[in-house]
């Protein structure tokens, strides 16, 4: 077998469809992660007892077992009990919950990380719970973790491979259907990296000027920054290194 | 700015990088090529075991909790490489679409796992003489009452999903006979074929007849029903070996005709429910020039 | 009946959990060395090994996890090299997840202050002194945390290997449905074994946090 580029030529338009539902799949999956990640975030503040620790245990579950076998649950399992989501619906909501649960743990670093001063002046303010965590804390709070949010989501675009086994046809979907045809990968699964790497580029501009617009400093001793806790209470390390494949 | 322009300079510079490693890849696999093994069998008489390339869809191929690998197809080629003065035989499980990009990356020395003899594989790869042989099926959910008898039927309804073994002949049938794309569903393996019919993702599933046969013993409880299709031909399945193996591919052929000749094929097809008779009369180079009807 | 589905299910998930275990293992280990060798090469005074290491660290983290050991699994055989699938996945995984790591030890090496560098040179230390004993005892427990992620991560990355058929447990639960069609009690299993595996590591990694800073250091 040797490289050709006659099928890197014939592999691009279909990687172009697939990159397509990736973008897609990437974006839709991080919106759901974001919401349902700050409501995790703060319900895991605000509840205690059995319901706390109902929540936690959850979460933990989830973060640590496989997306895969999540994803071959929510596409298998869930038609058992009446659910039949399209497959990409089942990747929608497979990646966004599982993100959720990374992210969960960046909004708590964020708000952990808000002095308590704070939640004291707005007590003495006479706010409400929900004008507190509205007006005061979660601002701040996400603000602060706004680059965090970005790393994950470069982290989550390199995870969405995982969609072509439940029969969502993206990048690497595409070229291995191609490659199942034409009985090669090598040149699809190269120009699949190669499309990754791009992406991944592209991905970081963006998030760099997204997080420079929503008016973050980001340098490397960044305060706000480097005093948030990380999943494991890792003090003083760069939260953007606390960063999965 | 100037972390800008840094960026830039960095960004290029990776994609120079990633550039040139394309370039490396494609000079170090200019030089690669073109050796040639005179004596396959003869190495792999000496090393002692064939590495078979399968992918676990009974009852062409069966893998048990050990990894003890059965089923027709395997069960075949190990009475002929037996015979070849090869006695022992490895499974290289893979999924089937990687069957052949398996082999030709050099992962197994053969392919004996229900490979329909196609036209478009025998460009690819070297097939033995027909060895299994099938007709193609439609699975449908019982309550579903379709008439669907060919692909072509497939195509003129528009609210089909059809669901496909992912890199099976069914696919390349289904869009010649003018199925989109768009509608055909990668099935990866049987259960979840069978899932898929259930949970309505799919509502027909085309497969091999034994292989549909089986799943459909295997959901007793459930309402499933079967139709064979009618413009696709008898498909017969050969090993497969690389190209440049034409040689053992010719010893396994001589040794596979005495099989077919002294009966040990039929006992060992009868023995997983497929049909002896079905692979008489028929001949690689038939398939190999494929079928101008469809 | 379901005995004999039972103890099939059992044997099957027992063999798959011992790939799966080797490949984290293994692959936890290539990706330390990984992130040693690269993340202390990024900060090298050699212009050629950081320019390396900076390749090593972008192409890995860059393309997928999945691409990489696909890649090494279909397509590094043309170039002449047969990687056995395991040694394919633990490649894939330890070189992905080690890339993740050199950045972990480059940053908390240069979070270092620079003020104990100037009291190095000041003392007259050598560069590997300052390194082996400045530097890196205040470095290495910052590093673990971290660590232990990167180390959770490729415990499940690792169920990918299921698509190139090494067998794995998430591959045994795999072939268990298509030999009984059974789907809810292989997937089930399979997620409260990783389950299981989860709160090893994450023991493990508390112990070790715990061992290498008694009293947590403060920067």
């Amino acid at each position: 077998m040797t490289w050709d580029n006659h099928f890197v030529v014939m592999v691009f338009p279909y990687l172009l469809k697939g990159l397509q539902v990736t973008i897609i799949a990437t974006l839709c999956s991080f919106a759901v992660a974001v919401c349902l990640g700050l409501a995790i975030a703060v319900l895991e503040k605000i509840t205690r007892g059995p319901i706390f620790f109902l929540i936690s245990g959850v979460t933990h579950f989830i973060r640590g077992t496989p997306l895969l076998v999540q994803l071959f649950f929510l596409y298998y399992l869930l038609p058992y009990a009446n659910i039949t989501l399209p497959a990409f619906g089942c990747g929608i909501l497979g990646f966004g919950v599982h993100y959720a649960t990374y992210l969960s743990n960046v909004y708590k670093s964020g708000i952990e990380a808000i002095p308590v001063l704070q939640w004291e002046v707005s007590k003495a303010c006479n706010f409400s719970p929900f004008q507190t965590w509205r007006y005061v804390i979660l601002p701040q709070a996400i603000r602060s973790v706004l680059p965090v949010l970005g790393n994950y989501f470069i982290a989550l675009i390199k995870e969405t491979p995982l969609l072509s086994s439940i029969s969502v046809m993206e990048m690497m979907g595409e070229a291995s259907l191609f490659g199942d045809m034409h009985y090669r990968y090598l040149e699809p699964i190269t120009m699949v990296g190669v499309l990754f790497l791009a992406l991944g580029m592209v991905a970081r501009g963006c998030v760099g000027s997204m997080t420079r617009i929503l008016g973050v400093l980001r340098e490397k001793d960044d305060h706000s920054a480097s005093s948030l806790k990380g999943p494991y209470e890792n003090s003083k390390m760069d939260p953007s290194e606390n960063l999965i494949s | 700015m100037i972390s800008f322009s840094k960026k830039i300079k960095k960004y290029s510079f990776i994609l120079g990088i990633s550039l040139s490693f394309l370039y490396f890849i494609h000079s170090a696999d200019c030089r690669a090529n073109g050796e040639s093994r005179p004596t396959r069998l003869e190495k792999l008489q000496k090393r002692g075991y064939v590495r078979i390339g399968l992918s676990n869809e009974p009852p062409w191929t069966v893998i048990d909790a050990d990894g003890q690998v059965g089923g027709a197809g395997p069960d075949l080629t190990h009475a002929v490489f037996q015979r070849m003065g090869v006695s022992e035989l490895q499974g290289v499980l893979s999924t089937f679409g990687g069957l052949i990009p398996g082999l030709l990356a050099g992962r197994s020395d053969a392919i004996s796992s229900g490979l329909f003899i196609q036209p478009g594989r025998c460009q690819a790869v070297a097939f033995s003489e027909p060895d299994l042989c099938d007709r193609e099926a439609f699975l449908m959910k019982k309550d579903m009452p379709l008439a669907l008898k060919t692909y072509r039927d497939l195509a003129t309804d528009s609210s089909l999903q059809v669901g496909v073994p992912a890199g099976g002949t069914e696919e390349r049938e289904a869009l010649a006979a003018g199925v989109p794309a768009s509608r055909l569903v990668p099935v990866p393996d049987g259960p979840s074929g069978m899932i898929m019919l259930l949970a309505g993702r799919i509502q027909v599933y085309s497969l091999p007849a034994s292989s549909a046969q089986h799943l459909v013993d295997l959901w007793r409880g459930q309402k499933f029903s079967l139709v064979t299709v009618e413009d696709a031909p008898v498909m017969c399945a050969g090993t497969a070996f690389s190209p440049n193996a034409v040689d053992l591919r010719d010893a396994y052929d001589h040794v596979l005709a005495k099989l077919k000749a002294d009966g040990t094929y039929d006992r060992i097809l009868r023995a997983h429910g497929f049909d002896p008779s079905l692979a008489r009369g028929h001949t690689r180079e038939e398939f190999c020039r494929g079928k101008e009807s469809l | 009946m379901t005995e004999l589905v039972l103890s099939d299910l059992l044997r099957s998930v027992l063999r798959g959990l011992e790939i799966t275990v080797i490949l984290t293992i293994s692959g936890s280990i290539l990706a330390f060395v990984c992130a040693f060798v690269f993340g202390l090469g990024r900060v090298s005074r050699w212009r050629f090994i950081r320019v390396f290491s900076v390749c090593y660290i972008e192409l890995f983290r860059g393309t997928s996890v999945f691409v990489q050991v696909f890649w090494l699994y279909y397509a590094l055989p043309a170039f002449g090299l047969l990687l056995s699938p395991l040694l394919a996945g633990i490649l894939g995984l330890g070189l992905n997840v080690g890339a993740y790591g050199a950045e972990v030890v480059r940053s908390a090496v240069q979070a270092t202050g620079r003020d104990q560098y100037e009291a190095c040179c000041a003392l007259n230390f050598t560069r590997y002194q300052t390194f082996r004993y400045i530097i890196l005892p205040q470095a290495f427990p910052r590093m673990l945390p971290v660590f232990g992620n990167n180390m959770v991560e490729l415990m499940k990355a690792s169920s990918i290997v299921s698509l190139i058929s090494l067998s794995d447990i998430t591959f045994q639960a795999q072939q268990f449905r298509i030999r009984t069609g059974q789907t809810f009690l292989p997937f089930a299993v399979t997620l409260i074994v990783y389950f299981i595996l989860y709160l090893g590591i994450l023991f493990f990694i508390r112990s070790v946090t715990r061992l290498a800073n008694p009293q947590k250091v403060k920067v």
